[in-house]
């Protein structure tokens, strides 16, 4: 048997890694198609407050960051849809917001110091208990289970959110579940790989699979795939050359990116240069506006 | 596509509406009746409010005052959405991820479908119908990247037919197109005219589809400036927007505004 299965803790620091690595992606593939990629950072830093908060009052930090990343993710959501300009700019002060507040809150704890949090910011998946583990299954199977029976209804509101309206559908309870289950799985990934690094694990293999996939459902696949063997083989590598496990994650994740963007550039490249240039884009001419990556779920409607 | 003949009866109705933006309407007192089986064409220069009329239809632009009805009953009230079918402008169609043609049309059939309920073998079947219909049938898996500005609007239609509805709304569907996705898109406009469909549609320029229209609305200011035949409308639509700069006149009635403004 190899060492790394002798151990009770790495045994149960990869199931953690594979429950994470089926649910992140299989968020942020909505997140990444609605141009929110960076949504998780912020809640991660909002959940620092929860989990100062847990600190504080000797509570389990999973349950009081769950709270305060949901109750972010609603008050981001909420700005987020009023669509004013300003609203990037509120995001940014709640996002402040949550780092100071979970900094000045673990101080007031008894013996409690800045440095107590990093175990939060930067991941500690050797520490996951038996406990932790049937709460983050649990988790994963609401983030799993939301992302497949609402999938194709958050697909239509991220691919266009005014024919999502006009088609009846409920966009905005639809926009708040997606927030809300952004924040569970930033909770969930927090021990893995950290606070500070929760969205990598959302973003990056989302962001592998589009440069490959031709269609909505294939990257989604390829997504959760890449961040299962992703989070695997990060918390092996870990193991065995003793680094931090959420930093040897997020690297391979972005060592894979890095390599598939140069075998799909050069792909791209090789195809140019033996169909001549002529893609589909040249047999009709097209309304330069079509290339236009104005999503009209971010802006104000358009006004004719 | 329901059978043609649909007894007739109003699809949408306007009473006193005030339609616009944080407050302040860009339609005033609209009155406007449109039947089933009418082939409505919505004209008026950029700002006349004509897009804003229908954007009301659908709540995307808030209604400030007066009522609109969609078949017969209060938007507010009314629930039967996959009835209605809408082309949204252009513009919503440019997507961050691969998506493929069939993925953006079976998305459609969702005004049918509760959250938390699968697709049926229906779905699936009307999805690919419509696809066929604007004649993509053999794109269903192709990005949408990987197509032309005027198949990307066949999409989009194919979206609002696969919903199988009575009234399809289209919010200028052929600007920025070139003349020959025109004639295309004619013909496409054509089929689904003797099928029965009420059609509603927003353009400021009629080209190929002029002999489709039963009926011309013009808008300008906000109000319906004109509202009969399309022989007796003002040629051209009334286009006096800035994509019109062949002619130095911009009086709204200018009798030879060109078809094709936009190239």
């Amino acid at each position: 048997m190899p060492a790394i299965l002798e151990f009770d803790f790495m045994l149960r620091a990869l199931a953690a890694a594979v429950l994470i690595g089926l649910a992140a992606p299989a968020v942020g593939v909505h997140l990444v198609q609605r141009r929110l990629a960076l949504i998780g950072d912020g809640l991660g830093h909002v959940a620092l407050a929860g989990v100062a908060a847990g600190v504080l009052t000797s509570t389990e930090p999973v349950y009081t960051a769950l709270v305060v990343a949901v109750l972010g993710a609603v008050a981001v959501e909420l700005v987020r849809a009023r669509g004013r300009t300003s609203g990037d700019v509120a995001l940014a002060v709640l996002f402040y917001g949550g780092i100071a507040a979970g900094v000045v809150i673990i101080s007031q704890a008894p013996g409690g110091t800045p440095a107590n949090l990093n175990s939060y910011l930067f991941g500690a998946i050797t520490t996951t208990s038996s406990q932790d583990l049937v709460v983050f299954s649990v988790l994963t199977l609401v983030i799993l289970g939301v992302t497949r029976g609402l999938g194709r209804h958050l697909f239509a509101v991220g691919s266009d959110e005014e024919f999502a309206r006009a088609a009846g559908l409920p966009v905005t309870a639809l926009n708040l579940t997606l927030a809300v289950v952004t924040a569970v799985t930033v909770v969930v990934a927090m021990r893995v790989v950290g606070l500070l690094l929760v969205s990598a694990l959302m973003i990056v293999p989302v962001a592998t699979a589009q440069l490959v996939a031709r269609s909505f459902a294939a990257t989604a696949a390829l997504a959760t795939a890449l961040g299962t063997v992703t989070a695997l083989s990060g918390v092996t590598v870990s193991f065995y050359a003793d680094t931090p496990s959420g930093g040897t994650i997020v690297l391979i994740a972005i060592g894979i990116f890095v390599v598939v963007s140069v075998a799909a550039a050069l792909r791209d490249r090789r195809r140019r240069s033996t169909t001549g240039g002529a893609g589909a884009h040249e047999v009709e001419p097209v309304a330069g506006d079509l290339e236009s990556p104005l999503g009209g779920h971010l802006g104000q409607p358009t006004v004719e | 596509m329901n059978p043609s003949g649909a007894a007739p009866g109003p699809a949408l109705e306007f009473v006193g509406a005030d339609i616009g933006y944080d407050g302040r309407p860009v339609v005033r007192r609209l009155d406007l009746r449109i039947d089933l089986g009418e082939v409505v064409a919505v004209l008026g220069a950029n700002g006349s409010g004509k897009s804003t009329l229908v954007r009301g239809v659908f709540g995307l632009a808030p209604l400030l005052g007066g009522e609109i009805r969609v078949l017969g009953t209060d938007r507010r009230a009314f629930r039967q959405w996959h009835r209605v079918g809408y082309v949204p402008q252009a513009q919503t169609v440019a997507s961050a991820m691969p998506t493929t043609v069939a993925e953006v049309v079976a998305s459609g059939r969702l005004a049918h479908r509760r959250p938390w309920s699968r697709f049926t073998a229906a779905d699936r079947a009307a999805a690919s119908a419509a696809i066929e219909a604007v004649g993509l049938a053999h794109r269903e898996r192709t990005p949408l990247a990987d197509l032309s500005g005027g198949q990307q609007r066949r999409v989009l239609i194919a979206r609002a037919l696969a919903t199988d509805p009575e009234v399809l709304v289209l919010d200028e569907p052929t600007a920025g197109v070139d003349a020959p996705s025109q004639e295309g898109f004619a013909e496409l406009l054509a089929g689904l005219c003797s099928a029965g469909l009420t059609i509603v549609l927003v353009t400021h320029e009629l080209g190929p589809l002029a002999p489709l229209i039963t009926r011309s609305v013009v808008m300008a200011d906000g109000r319906v400036a004109f509202d009969g035949s399309p022989a007796a409308a003002p040629a051209g639509g009334w286009a006096g927007d800035w994509h019109h700069h062949h002619h130095g006149d911009h009086s709204p009635q200018h009798p030879a505004a060109g078809l094709f403004g936009e190239r």
